[in-house]
């Protein structure tokens, strides 16, 4: 059989018809001619007992009276019966009696009964049957006959050779029809073959098998065709996607390059130094700017360790060991550090402050090294330092101002007091003796002094403000709006003015300023009144990290251009004449809002009220 | 064969006496290697019968009644045995004691279409009226004519051995051919007792036609 799987498929399936057919004939055959040769065999049987029992029959006399000669002629008789080459009787003790043999046959006849029934004798039948007298039942001899097979060998050989040809002959049939009919079942089979041996050998998915029968085959065919159908828009498809890949990659790599230039050109171009390092702390690149700081060429910076090129000081200057440097220690642990004073080293030995940040590049969640950009804050530093001390004197010197401005408006009081209190007692005493002119001039003194302790009052406040505040605690402010209201009751009351608010918070605050700061601008509010009796309003919102307050009016209103000058001390925009004060009231707010770390500010135009806000820093209380 | 008989008998009296079953055992089977080493011989060149004449005869006697038909009439019952008569006396050629003991030997134990036989010996052919089967002695030569009527009267089969009997009415008569005995019929006398020899019987005689 292992040969029959190399041969093509259409001598394989004439193979199988021929087999098949071979076969049956055979098994047909063979049974017809097992019968053929049985019904033979028994018919010959059957005809050899008859005889035996025919001529034991008539023998019966010749054994009993002991005539050999008689059993002779008998068993002569068997001429007649072709089928029969010799016979032989035998007496009741088994002793030969009379024999017979076909002439011309060389028969060698047994010398006693043996056995009994049917014997096969190679060519032969043998049959050995005992003789009874009827009439008694008593056995007097046995009768022993031998046919020959040839008879039926004949007639089987010639049984054999008409089976055989008639095998033979439907053989050739069904080879003949055979040879026809597997073109059906190959034809489409090897189309098939072949057009996916194309298709295989060429990859073209163009190529289709011709479909030649409507069974499974044809439907395997078609199906065969429609994978081809597919796998050739598959195909297309593939060759598609894979071109577009490719123009993306391309387009990609040109971007890529872009990219790089306008990398290498910042980097280049900063003016901060930048380099790279692995994992090992080793510099992969640097750019001109990081060189040149350090005073190192980038060759030779490149494969140097960091360590070693910079030797990272603290801010005193003294060198870290490597294994404790707190920048390499953080670095292995892949942390972002940011650090706006450092010490670096130059190739010379020479040191300066630097700034920098190291970025770790993380790529998949692992670490392989890390991106520091520097600069020398050597400049930086030094005009930091210049403006810390300018800003120290500057406080000392305000500190002093400050002093001065108490010290001399409490000291000026007691003068001024007495200038007031002698022009008046001269006024008093003297107003008879005096002309009209000399009272004018006294009431202008003792007015002038009158001002003039007002301006002191207003000053001396000023520079309490900054001098002798309080601590910030945590304030109501809608009740320290309503104690500023109390304290300024009698202005109100005389410009029948209207205050309302909305719901004010709780901030942290020195109470004594605030309630100042909303005396002064309720107050402001009253002074600068248009001709309809004032409205005064105090809101406030949460903005970010500070509360929004603002006081609103309906009075004359600022020309936005005055909007920052208000706020200067003694800066006023009306005459003496026309509204009275001091113009320090707004400044004390300003000085007031600027020591809680806030804003104040107005929004306004002429004829259309004021709009004042100012903003106080959410903060915790301080203990 | 009578040697071979005294020889085993000798064999087995003598094992019998010496020794029991083993030895008896043994007996038989020496006596029984040299019967058959003794038979072969004999088998493969077949001498004279050495059966005796009478004792021949005797079986061919008992034959003759199975191949020879009675009227029904001579069995009255359905057990009548067939009866063989000897007719005849004492000669010097002849016993007939002999004779009647070889066919006793012969018909022991036998029965043909179910009927026993039975010997009689006589002087008398009236005494032997009831036989179906009558030997007459060569004594009887001269009483034939009388014989032979009764016989033929009471269907009897007639069988002796004399040269002519056939032709003087017997139906069956002995004669000795090349040293074996055959047998002569006269199928027209064996009519004429009312009798029906089978074709096979004479088959293997010797036929005699009665004179004209």
């Amino acid at each position: 059989m292992w040969s029959l799987r190399k041969i093509p498929i259409q001598s394989k399936l004439t193979f199988v018809f021929l087999l098949t057919t071979t076969t049956a004939l055979l098994l047909a055959c063979a049974a017809l001619f097992t019968y053929e040769r049985t019904i033979f065999n028994q018919a010959l049987r059957d005809s050899l007992s008859t005889l035996a029992k025919i001529v034991g029959e008539n023998s019966t006399a010749a054994i009993e009276f002991d005539n050999a000669e008689e059993a002779a002629a008998i068993l002569g008789a068997l001429r007649a019966e072709t089928q029969v080459v010799a016979a032989s009787i035998y007496k009741r003790d088994g002793q030969p009696f009379a024999e017979y043999s076909r002439p011309g046959s060389n028969q060698t006849l047994p010398k006693s009964p043996e056995g009994g029934g049917f014997m096969e004798e190679g060519d032969h039948l043998g049959f050995f049957s005992p003789i009874a007298n009827p009439k008694t039942q008593e056995r007097i001899g046995f009768i022993y006959l031998r046919a020959d097979f040839r008879g039926i060998r004949e007639s089987l050989k010639t049984y054999g050779s008409i089976v055989s040809i008639v095998l033979l002959i439907s053989i050739l049939v069904t080879f003949l029809i055979s040879l026809r009919f597997v073109r059906f079942l190959s034809d489409p089979i090897l189309a098939l073959a072949n057009a996916a041996k194309i298709v295989s050998a060429e990859k073209d998915y163009s190529v289709r098998a011709v479909k030649k029968s409507e069974d499974e085959l044809g439907a395997f065919t078609d199906t065969f065709n429609q994978m081809l159908v597919q796998i050739q828009a598959q195909d297309a498809a593939l060759r598609q996607s894979n071109e577009e890949l490719e123009k993306r990659v391309r387009e990609r790599t040109l971007e890529l390059q872009k990219l790089q230039r306008q990398n290498e050109l910042i980097l280049n171009s900063a003016g901060e130094g930048i380099y790279g390092l692995d994992m090992a702390g080793c510099i992969t690149f640097a750019n001109p700017a990081a060189a040149k700081t350090i005073g190192w060429k980038i060759e030779e910076l490149v494969g140097k360790m960091e360590h070693c090129a910079l030797s990272h000081s603290n801010a005193e200057g003294v060198a870290y060991d490597e294994a404790r440097c707190p920048i390499c220690i953080s670095f292995r642990e892949g942390e972002t550090q940011h650090s706006v004073d450092e010490v670096f080293r130059r190739k010379d030995g020479s040191t300066f402050h630097a700034e920098f940040v190291r970025t770790p590049i993380v790529e998949n969640g692992k670490q392989l090294g890390a991106v520091v950009l520097f600069k020398d804050i050597t400049e930086r530093k030094e005009a930091e330092e210049a403006l810390a001390s300018q800003t120290r004197e500057l406080a000392r010197s305000n500190a002093d101002l400050e002093q001065f401005a108490y010290v001399a408006s409490h000291d000026l009081q007691e003068p001024l007091r007495m200038v007031s209190n002698y022009t008046q007692l001269l006024a008093r005493r003297y107003k008879d003796k005096l002309d009209s002119d000399a009272h004018d001039f006294i009431s202008f003194a003792v007015d002038g002094a009158i001002r003039m302790q007002g301006l002191i009052n207003d000053l001396l406040m000023y520079s309490r403000v900054g001098t002798q505040g309080k601590k910030f605690v945590e304030v109501d402010t809608s009740s320290l709006l309503g104690q500023a209201i109390i304290n300024v009751r009698g202005a109100i009351e005389e410009a029948q003015a209207i205050v309302t608010n909305d719901d004010l918070p709780t901030v942290v605050a020195d109470s004594g300023q605030l309630i100042q700061l909303f005396q002064n601008l309720i107050g402001n509010a009253i002074k600068f009144r248009g001709s309809e009796s004032p409205r005064i309003h105090i809101a406030a919102r949460r903005e970010e990290e500070h509360w929004l307050f603002s006081v609103h009016d309906n009075g004359i209103g600022i020309d936005p251009q005055y909007a920052e000058r208000i706020f200067i001390i003694f800066q006023r925009l009306h005459g003496h004449s026309e509204y009275a004060g001091t113009g320090i009231g707004l400044s004390i707010c300003k000085k007031i809002i600027d020591r809680h770390g806030g804003r104040i500010w107005v929004e306004s135009r002429v004829g259309q009220g004021a709009n004042f806000f100012f903003t106080i820093p959410v903060r915790e209380e301080q203990h | 064969m009578a040697v071979l008989n005294f020889i085993s008998k000798l064999l087995f009296h003598s094992a019998c006496e010496s020794r029991r079953s083993s030895a008896t055992k043994l007996a038989r089977l020496v006596s029984l290697g040299l019967m058959v080493v003794l038979t072969l011989p004999l088998r493969s060149a077949p001498a004279p019968s050495p059966a005796s004449e009478y004792e021949v005869k005797a079986a061919f006697l008992y034959n003759f009644v199975k191949f020879v038909e009675w009227p029904p009439k001579v069995f009255p019952e359905k057990e009548t045995p067939y009866i063989i008569g000897i007719l005849g006396d004492d000669d010097p050629f002849f016993d007939p004691n002999a004779l009647v003991n070889y066919l006793d030997v012969a018909v022991k134990d036998k029965k043909i279409n179910d009927r026993k036989l039975v010997i009689r010996r006589a002087g008398r052919i009236s005494n032997l009226k009831d036989s179906h089967l009558v030997f007459i002695a060569k004594s009887e030569r001269n009483y034939l004519k009388e014989i032979t009527a009764v016989c033929q009267t009471n269907n009897i089969l007639t069988v002796s051995e004399m040269d002519g009997f056939c032709s003087q009415g017997g139906v069956i008569n002995f004669f000795t051919q090349a040293g074996k005995v055959r047998f002569e019929i006269n199928p027209t006398a064996a009519e004429q007792s009312n009798l029906r020899v089978s074709s096979k019987l004479l088959n293997v005689a010797k036929i005699i036609s009665p004179p004209q």
